[in-house]
């Protein structure tokens, strides 16, 4: 019999991606979160997120016969349905800050993964799952346990998501080795990591975090839209939808904002862009741009999300009324938008670094002699790094700070010495969006995958302990 | 690489009056401006048109010469003269002709120099040093805000391109737009 | 979720979408049972290709399958010498062609994304319409004296699926019902004791009032049933279970409910091992919930610790840190 293929689930913050290896795009792509039936009894949601956790509904005595017994265990949404379903169910995101926090609903969560979704017997299957960088031990050994105790799975591989990350930038033509050393800027909707690895091995202490993200570009450019008066005629429940879509079609980063701004009034028709809307509760929320402008297809970047893909269906299929329609221009947030990662200071207070910095800091907080392959290999993933031209202009930051510093050294040294120069490459490729998921689904279908995760008998043989030790995948590749 | 500067900061040549610079405009309006000998050059006050939109979504500036000063200001200015074409409640923008004319107005009107109560940034700014300097300043800056006015009020009010039969602009120039532009006014709110 | 589904949800997710928008596609993934899926674009982007490898396939050529899938998607299936290699059921989908309103492509949708369904209902039917024939023929016993009759002459064939690896269903059809006995194996111990607990409930639930009209079910561990133990090379350790569902005529009456009745129950290994995870979640969430409980009584029961103030010679005192 031919093997069944692996199961590779990329468990995120925002959104679950999951499918079969050897796919290019996770078959399912929805939101973490799982919706359920709370009954009176059994606590308050409330309860279970202040740390205690709520109890389980407890099954009535066991007189004789199963229609006293409790289903509600089984009553249960996840994904798209959990959030269709959230007026009479409560909604429970099992995962925060990368992190498993409430293994009851992860558990279930996965239960639903796998049964209803994938529909794969998971004794058939070997199962490849992510985990973010610095997952504590503990949260890997409670993974193990589940998928080996409650799901018989014929084996498993805990993959951090830097790592795969990498791997996925082996597609891009630009890649000339196979390397396992890069740093990894993921930025999601919630927020944006700059990840040094080294030889498959993320250099923990130098990881930085930056509190800009997907959401925030979102926020930024609806803030714009209101600054200018644009919002007056969307309808207020539709403003982040609206604002989710011009940052997804029409945005992409520029190389110098003041130039931009004078591209712009010297040819305002080639620039701004018109977006039209329908109003969502009585009519289906039109995202096609309907421009006087020549929009290329370049510019409509972002294919639309499946979920969203899915909820528009939903609302087409029930047109009840005339829709109302709206328009509004595209301005300056089309570059705006992406540039808050390069200049902070235009979104937020707190915050001030812009991306290329933090890059270049993570890079020379790394071991010295990682640091050249680290410029060598910065790679992007995750759907905020989609922007078009966001790789180009981040090199260009990036290497403009690394010839500053080689000529300011070259210089106290009193040019004396001369530096061959570091070689900076930013990374961009078509998998990009889902860039994890399909790192995960191009090292589960090697054969070398059977022989690096950790399976059945070895599990009965040592236990959940078993996954603390770390097999690197790849670096023999 | 946050904020723009002024291209004028390493001009050494340049007068100053406290520590801002005194830049040569263009312009065909009286006073004691230097006048720039190049007018294809674009002067200080299309330095900070050009600039405005930028950097007016910063939130820090960094100043790194004289000239900056001056641009600062006449940035500062810009934003005033937003907030006078805002439509209020009641009151609509103006037309163009309007606004021309209530712009000149405020840019002769009485303002606060350098040093004195009521100046926005009079830590950053050292005071004329002496009674003449101010006078001076304060006439070179009524000049440049009147020019300044001017130009932002061409600006505000673009001519609309005429559309041609199939609708795609003909490059001829209709008549001005009777509101404020509504790319500029967005950024009135900044700062 | 208790009931699982029958259709595939990723054939129903990228058909919808490629039904809107055609684009390249080439998706490798699995159903219950073995089940291969390939769906593809082969030579343009309007052309659809979604190819099935069903382990038991053998098996279901034997009772109408290819012939039953021919009369479900007529126009779609391709012929044998067509069919992908390494799959044995190959559907053109031509998104050229595809019907005119969205409520019947919606329908096609569905009706493709059943194809494991579909295929697999072969034998059901079959055995259903040999228990009609067999009904036909029946004559009532007329007296004790012709109960000597061979009993097998009014048994029909008995059908063997090996749906999986180790495990078959068997279906025979008889005169007034017909029987459909799985065979399952739970590979590990724990699986075992609540597969066991999990069907005994099954078959104690039938006799609940609301219920009765329900299959009868019967479960028995480690002996094979009566009806299949001539069969050579049964399975008798001490993990495998076998469970008896015996259908009347009432549960495939008219074709909806017959199908119906074979969507569930051809699901029904699955829905069982879906099960006993389940209750293996809902066990663990249980004793998580009782060691948060515990955690805080050992809190509870912590001495406090004495703050005594510790004083030098000098009548200074320290700060503890």
């Amino acid at each position: 019999m031919s093997r069944q293929p692996p199961l590779v689930i990329d468990n995120g913050t925002g959104y679950t991606k999951m499918g079969f290896a050897g796919n290019s795009e996770p078959s399912f792509v929805f939101p973490t979160v799982i919706a359920t039936h709370q009954s009176a009894s059994s606590g308050s949601a409330s309860a279970a997120s202040s740390g205690g956790r709520a109890p389980p509904p407890v099954a009535g005595k066991p007189s004789h016969l199963a229609s006293k017994r409790g289903i509600e265990d089984l009553d249960f949404f996840i994904g798209d349905e959990a959030v269709a379903n959230s007026k009479t169910y409560s909604l429970h995101y099992p995962i925060r800050h990368g992190q498993i926090e409430n293994w009851d609903h992860m558990e279930r969560f996965w239960e639903q993964s796998i049964f209803k979704y994938l529909r794969a017997e998971p004794e058939d299957h070997y199962v490849l799952l992510t985990e973010p960088p610095l997952n504590p031990p503990e949260n890997r050994e409670n993974t193990a346990e589940i998928m080996f105790e409650s799901f018989n799975v014929q084996g498993l591989y805990i993959a951090v998501q830097a790592v795969l990350a990498l791997a996925a930038s082996w597609t891009s033509s630009k890649v000339a080795e196979r390397t396992l050393t890069g740093v990894v800027i993921d930025s999601g909707d919630g927020v944006t990591h700059t990840i040094p690895v080294a030889e498959g091995y993320v250099i923990g202490s130098s990881i930085k975090h930056i509190p800009i993200a997907g959401r925030d570009i979102t926020y930024f450019v609806q803030q714009l839209l209101r600054d200018r008066g644009e919002t007056a005629a969307i309808p207020p429940e539709d403003q982040l939808r609206v604002a989710e879509k011009i940052k997804e079609d029409y945005t992409y980063v520029c190389q110098d904002i003041v130039k931009e701004f004078k591209k712009y009034d010297a040819d305002p028709y080639k620039y701004f862009a018109r977006f039209s809307g329908e109003h969502s509760v009585t009519g289906r929320v039109s995202g096609v741009p309907s421009s006087s402008t020549d929009l290329t297809p370049s510019h409509l970047l972002f294919a639309h999300r499946r979920a969203q893909n899915k909820f528009e269906r939903f609302l087409a299929n029930r047109i009840i009324s005339v829709p109302q329609k709206y328009d509004l221009d595209v301005g300056y947030e089309r570059f705006l938008a992406p540039e808050i990662f390069f200049n902070p200071e235009i979104y937020s207070s707190d915050f001030l670094t812009p991306l290329p910095e933090v890059v270049d800091t993570v890079i020379q907080t790394s071991p010295i002699d990682v640091r050249r392959g680290l410029y060598k290999n910065i790679v992007l993933s995750g759907g905020s790094t989609m922007f078009k031209d966001f790789g180009k202009r981040l090199q260009r930051d990036v290497k403009a700070i690394v010839d500053g510093r080689i000529a300011g050294s070259e210089e106290r040294s009193g040019s004396l010495m001369k530096s061959s120069g570091v070689e900076v490459n930013v990374i961009s490729h078509k998998r990009q969006r889902y860039a994890v998921w399909y790192g995960g689904s191009l090292m589960a279908s090697t054969p070398e995958f059977y022989n690096v995760s950790h399976s059945r008998v070895d599990y009965e043989e040592y236990g959940p302990s078993l996954v603390r030790r770390f097999s690197v995948f790849g670096s023999a590749v | 690489m946050p904020a723009y500067h002024s291209a004028f900061n390493g001009d050494p040549s340049v007068r100053q009056v406290g520590n801002t610079a005194v830049l040569p405009i263009n312009t065909k309006i009286r006073g004691p401006a230097p006048i720039a000998g190049d007018p294809s050059i674009p002067d200080i006050i299309e330095e900070s048109l050009d600039l405005f939109r930028a950097n007016c979504l910063f939130r820090n500036f960094e100043i790194k010469g004289p000239a900056d000063r001056l641009l600062i200001y006449l940035i500062l200015f810009i934003s005033d003269c937003l907030t006078k074409l805002a439509p209020t409640p009641g009151k609509p923008s103006p037309g163009y002709q309007e606004a021309t004319k209530l712009l000149s107005t405020l840019a002769v009107d009485t303002f606060a120099l350098p040093g004195d109560a009521g100046f926005p940034l009079n830590s950053l700014y050292h005071p004329p040093a002496s009674r003449q300097d101010a006078d001076y300043f304060r006439s070179y800056l009524t000049q440049t805000r009147s020019e300044l006015a001017l130009r932002l009020c061409d600006r505000l009010y673009p001519a609309e391109q005429t559309l041609g039969p199939d609708g795609q602009p003909t490059g001829q120039l209709g008549p001005r737009a009777t509101k404020p532009s509504k790319w500029w006014m967005a950024f009135q709110k900044r700062r | 979720m208790i009931l699982l589904e029958s259709h595939s949800v990723i054939i129903h997710d990228v058909l919808t979408d490629r039904f809107e928008k055609p684009s390249r596609a080439d998706i490798q993934f699995v159903d219950y049972d073995n089940v291969r899926f390939h769906l593809s674009t082969p030579q343009s982007k309007a052309q659809v290709l979604l190819s099935m490898g069903i382990q038991c396939w053998p098996d279901l050529v034997k009772f109408g399958a290819r012939e039953h899938l021919q009369q479900q998607y007529a126009g779609l299936l391709l012929g044998e010498a067509e069919t992908e290699p390494e799959y044995n059921v190959s559907l053109l989908i031509d998104l050229e062609k595809l019907p005119a309103t969205p409520e019947e492509q919606t329908e096609l949708i569905n009706q493709i994304s059943l194809l494991k369904a579909t295929a697999m209902s072969a034998p059901f039917l079959s055995a259903f319409a040999e228990q009609a024939t067999l009904q036909a023929n029946y004559k009532e016993p007329a007296g004790a004296q012709q109960m000597d009759l061979q009993p097998s002459e009014h048994k029909g064939e008995l059908k063997v699926v090996r749906y999986r690896e180790e495990e078959a269903i068997y279906i025979q059809a008889s005169h007034d019902h017909v029987t459909i006995i799985f065979s399952t194996v739970f590979k590990e111990e724990t699986d075992r004791v609540y597969g066991r607990v999990f069907l005994q409930e099954f078959v104690d639930a039938r006799q609940l009032q609301s219920l009765q009209s329900a299959p009868q079910v019967t479960y028995s561990n480690r002996e094979p049933p009566l009806e299949i133990r001539h069969i050579p090379g049964l399975k008798t350790g001490e993990d495998w279970g076998y469970v008896t569902f015996i259908l009347f005529p009432r549960h495939f009456a008219n074709p909806t409910k017959a199908l119906s009745t074979i969507n569930r129950i051809q699901l029904f290994r699955d829905y069982l091992h879906y099960h006993i995870k389940c209750s293996k979640a809902y066990m663990h969430s249980r004793m998580r919930y009782r060691v948060a409980e515990f955690l805080k009584i050992l809190n509870r029961a912590k001495p406090e610790v004495a703050h005594a103030e510790r004083k030098t010679a000098s009548g200074r005192t320290f700060r503890t840190r």
